[in-house]
């Protein structure tokens, strides 16, 4: 490994492992720390590129104004799933209705896009444009500018839930609701509504994801089950409710991958990234940070 | 109780969903029915159409075939036996574009394009695996099927072996001659890439402005079609070789899984290659996305390295919004351009553009044509049975709109007179500017190095 | 009951193929069959059993692949092909799902779900110079015998997996989905009765991966795609998890609503209407429809 190829490996694998604390994030706070499995997550992120686009290019709106008007739609959309969908059911059959949902928003955009029904449109391929030009070279390795902005707003991010969740009232409920819903309401806190901000929250954050990542990536209706499985993966190897684990899981896969791209073979990178991730599951299921499993 | 009351309430929903359901399904087996009894009129024939529509390829190829039909239909029609038949088209939806569904969505289509809908040929086929599929399927049905969009060997290898086929493949004349391939096989386009690269180098060599196009960068997607152009390993391919000999030097050469997003470790051993070419070859989505991040890369020294190669979605229409533009002074091929392949191409091109607003795509230009070429081979054969109709369609030449038709032994075409298949097109300013093509003496002026 | 209602169902498909020859009925009953077996297969597994499987893809792909490879090397007969490749699925299964079984709830979900995805990247890495597609032409052109075998294969494990879920076996299986910890502690050997639920999952899945690859004739690494592990989880949510039977029901409801719904201003609109159809009545069955029927609540 030469020492030009090092400098490249520490700067690919560093932005993507912010990469993936940002992915992971809104899927590590509703899962992660309240413990509700949403299987529309990655539709959420699906979603957010093209009513980014649908609001650009259609409504003419200004591209922050678009995702601006695309996170209220599916803070509102994740509001709706998990009040009337998810709502009072167990885990199990909350899962299986948010994942067939999931499903539902991705033919519905897939419809939408193109269709007997919507001919016109099927021209005009969905994109995200990309909002913050240009690119900046970063110990020898070019990086997008939007990318760099989108470090520092995980960086923001993770500070902000670090504080809220351990010091703020709100923060303590949520912990509080994800540990024992029942005890949680038996000492004056409504887990419901808790549970209800915490997937708005989570929603939009991988809506801030999506319009910083799809960018420089295509739009496609099924985008959505890489980004969830990746997220679900993420948490768990990081230790379910441990945010510290998250961010170590995030940066290990990333460096794993990007060690496969440049120095092994390009074509292997996804299969040694899962292959990685189940013998992690098989020899320590309950992850880096988590506690033992029960 | 909440349990009482919920049993209540569902128990009128179930009754209603009930009805419901008995209701669809008695409608759909009575129209099915009906379908099934009452052949269509007689002097009808019936082109079955197995394409994706819920994308742009398939809608394209759609309209393109409504379009051939009309007119047709307005000439009289297809003469067979000295009757007039017209033609009429049913499609079925194959969503083959979307990966998640699998190959049975296009094996059904085909299914009740033949055994429902009655048509009496196919055309369509865009993904590779469903193309399979369907054509295992023609021998039981003895239909014959057109395959305007598919881009690799394949089935043409089951039609007849050839030394560049595949050693897990046999072929199976008798079981797969029903098969016709209009669309051009990816992998025979290389002695063509070496011309327009030589071409691009002695260009590039007199004017300013230019990168050093001999330091070359591959980039291949892991398909069948790319094993002889971009070889295994990349870069070792008789493409290549060839290329070193005339002066160039692959820095560079890395091979991508299909559906790849993320192009950013490549695009940093690229930079540190000092590439000035970029040579890519994909057919999908993830060439848009390396476009993307290829235009907006940091350059060293501000030197974009050009890129050109075979990219089917990079010269349709929509590829310019897709990447918002990021394809600026990209060199595509096949690049769909108003450009005389042939005197009909301008024509319908023209047409096309009146009709539908936008300009067709390769699916839409293969489509009009192998709607043609089935309607004159009926003609010719007096029948649309298989087993005339193959003889027929072995023996025909037909210019079309994208060039002078013949079918090979194995059933693909015969590239050098297909001038679309030759033409090479950049993206100006939204518009696919034609640049070069294999006839041409040397690059068009109008070509320009990659923006700073 | 519930395997006089196995019976019925498949009576009835051997009348349809009495009533009709048509290709393309005959084609989505095959297709309906086929997801009714991967459903009751997860269903004994994750329903019954209370280990969900994320992955059934997994078993199906390896028994598509290896009747693939079964004709294409060895020219194997369909028939043995098929019971091979059953076999095979329960012994890659095996390799993957023992060390996976110690794990719980959660994490189980998250290794089948990523077994299947990492071996289609990796057969899209490896075959790739034979096109990464098996062209499999064995009995692609008898409709008739691979219906049959559907049917066949239907009945087999619709009875097999009733006669356990609804036996002692079964209500072995109950206890570890209802209190692992405690069927232990009395003395059941949980880790041995897990693997039996498994490997007869994994079996019938093979079984009809292998069907599915001489109907359509062609095994690529989609075989292993997201949908074949989806669907029969909804579709066991639909007619009822833990049920067995609730799976063919939900079969019948899903599969048919993407197949049927193939008509002419609506084709398009299918897989959304499909997808409407199956949350509307999750909504409204929590429990499955079969739960309903049968007055259960829990």
């Amino acid at each position: 490994m030469t020492y030009v190829s090092f400098l490249s490996f520490f700067v690919l694998g560093l932005t993507l492992g912010i990469v993936y604390v940002l992915l992971s994030e809104g899927f590590a706070l509703l899962y992660g720390v309240a413990g509700v499995l949403n299987g529309s997550y990655g539709a959420l992120y699906m979603v957010v590129g093209y009513s980014t686009f649908l609001f650009f290019f259609y409504f003419k709106l200004g591209i922050l104004a678009s995702i601006f008007a695309s996170l209220l739609l599916v803070a509102f959309l994740s509001y709706l799933i998990q009040k009337y969908i998810a709502d009072e059911r167990n885990t199990l059959d909350a899962l299986f209705l948010t994942l067939a949902f999931a499903f539902v928003l991705q033919y519905l955009v897939s419809f939408l896009q193109c269709s007997s029904a919507f001919r016109s449109s099927c021209q005009y391929p969905a994109f995200v444009p990309v909002f913050i030009n240009g690119s900046t070279t970063f110990l020898g390795v070019s990086i997008f500018n939007q990318y760099l902005v989108a470090d520092g707003i995980t960086i923001a991010i993770l500070l902000a839930l670090w504080v809220v969740l351990s010091k703020t009232k709100i923060g303590k409920a949520i912990r509080a609701v994800s540990q024992d819903k029942l005890a949680a309401s038996l000492v004056g806190i409504n887990p419901m509504r808790v549970i209800l901000l915490t997937s708005v929250i989570s929603a939009v954050m991988a809506g801030v994801s999506s319009v910083f990542l799809t960018s420089y990536q295509t739009l496609d209706p099924t985008i959505g089950w890489n980004i969830i499985t990746l997220a679900f993966a993420i948490v768990v190897i990081g230790g379910l409710g441990s945010l510290k684990g998250q961010i170590l899981a995030s940066f290990i896969l990333a460096y794993a991958r990007v060690y496969v791209l440049l120095f092994y073979n390009p074509l292997l990178a996804d299969f040694v990234s899962l292959a990685l991730l189940i013998v992690v599951l098989l020899v320590r299921p309950q992850g880096i940070f988590g506690k033992e499993v029960v | 109780m909440r349990t009482i009351s919920n049993a209540a309430i569902s128990r009128s929903v179930i009754v209603a969903i009930v009805v419901v359901v008995i209701v669809i399904v008695a409608a759909t087996s009575i129209l099915a029915y009906q379908r099934l009894v009452q052949k269509p009129v007689p002097h009808y024939v019936t082109l079955g159409l197995s394409l994706p529509l819920s994308y742009a390829v398939g809608q394209d190829a759609y309209d393109a075939a409504q379009m051939a039909v009309n007119q047709i239909n307005a000439n009289g029609g297809v003469v067979m036996n000295n009757t007039h038949y017209m033609l009429r088209i049913v499609a079925e939806d194959t969503d083959e574009l979307d990966w998640t569904i699998p190959v049975d969505q296009g094996v059904s289509a085909l299914e009740k394009l033949v055994t429902v809908d009655h048509a009496q040929v196919i055309l369509g086929g865009v993904r590779t695996d469903v193309v399979v599929a369907e054509a295992a399927k023609l021998a039981q049905y003895q239909i014959v099927f057109v395959d305007i969009e598919s881009n690799e060997p394949i089935v043409e290898c089951e039609v007849h072996h050839s030394p560049s086929c595949p050693p897990g493949i046999t072929a199976n004349y008798t079981a797969y001659k029903y098969y016709f391939h209009l669309f051009i096989n990816g992998s025979a386009i290389a002695p063509y890439l070496v011309k327009f690269a030589v071409e691009l180098k002695n260009y590039a060599q007199t004017h300013p402005g230019w990168p050093n196009v001999t330091r070359v960068a591959v980039m291949g997607e892991n398909a069948l079609w790319t094993v002889g152009p971009v070889g295994r390993p990349a870069g070792n391919s008789t493409l290549f070789h060839v290329m070193q000999n005339l002066g160039f030097k692959v820095v560079y050469a890395s091979l991508f899984p299909l559906n790849t997003q993320d192009f950013s470790t490549h695009l940093s051993q690229i930079a540190a290659s000092k590439a000035g070419l970029i040579m890519l070859f994909f057919s999908g989505s993830d060439g848009a996305s390396f476009i993307e991040q290829w235009q907006s890369y940091n350059w060293p020294n501000g030197q974009k390295p050009v890129v050109f190669g075979p990219g089917l979605l990079g010269g349709f229409s929509e590829f310019w919004t897709m990447t918002n533009g990021a394809a600026q002074s990209y060199i595509t091929w096949p690049a769909t351009v108003n450009v005389s392949f042939t005197p009909k191409t301008v024509p319908f091109i023209d047409a096309f553009y009146k009709e539908y607003g936008h300009t067709p795509n390769t699916a839409a230009l293969d489509m009009y044509d192998g709607v043609y070429i089935v309607a004159q081979a009926m003609s010719i054969a007096n029948s649309w049975k298989a087993y005339k109709l193959i003889p027929a369609l072995e023996s025909i030449t037909y210019t079309g709109v994208i060039g002078v038709i013949h079918f090979t032994s194995s059933h693909g075409i015969n590239l050098p007179s297909i001038p679309m298949y030759e033409q090479f097109g950049q993206w100006q300013n939204g518009v696919l500017v034609p640049i070069w093509n294999t006839t041409s003496s040397s690059i068009s002026s109008k070509i320009i190095p990659p923006p700073s | 009951m519930p395997i006089l209602f196995v019976v019925v169902i498949a009576v009835l498909l051997v009348l349809v193929e009495a009533v009709t020859q048509n290709q393309f009925y005959l084609g989505v009953f095959t297709l309906i069959t086929m997801y009714a077996v991967l459903a009751m297969s997860w269903d004994i597994l994750s329903g019954v059993t209370g280990y969900l499987n994320f992955g059934l893809a997994f078993p199906f792909g390896v028994g598509g692949y290896t009747a693939a490879y079964l004709w294409t090397a060895y020219k194997i007969a369909p028939v043995e092909a098929i019971a091979l490749s059953g076999l095979s699925a329960v012994f890659f299964g095996f390799l993957i799902g023992a060390p996976s079984l110690r794990l719980k709830g959660h994490y189980f979900i998250m290794v089948t779900l990523l077994v299947p995805i990492a071996t289609s990247e990796f057969l899209d890495f490896a075959l790739v110079q034979d096109g990464s597609i098996f062209g499999v032409n064995a009995v692609v052109n008898n409709t008739s015998f691979v219906y049959n075998a559907s049917v066949v294969i239907f009945a087999l494990t619709g009875i097999a997996l009733c006669a356990v879920a609804y036996s002692r076996l079964g209500l072995v299986l109950r206890s570890i989905k209802d209190d692992e910890v405690s069927a232990q502690a009395l003395g059941i050997k949980t880790a041995r009765y897990k693997l039996i639920a498994f490997s007869l999952s994994n079996l019938f899945s093979g079984m009809i991966g292998a069907v599915y690859v001489f109907s359509n004739g062609v095994a690529s690494p989609t075989n292993f795609g997201l949908l074949f592990s989806a669907l029969p989880v909804f579709m066991c949510a639909l007619g009822g998890i833990g049920t067995i039977v609730g799976g063919v029901i939900g079969a019948f409801i899903l599969e048919g609503a993407i197949d049927f719904l193939r008509i002419s201003y609506i084709q398009d609109a299918r897989l959304l209407i499909s997808a409407t159809l199956l949350v509307v009545i999750l909504l409204f069955f929590p429990k499955g429809i079969w739960g309903y029927v049968r007055g259960e609540s829990k």
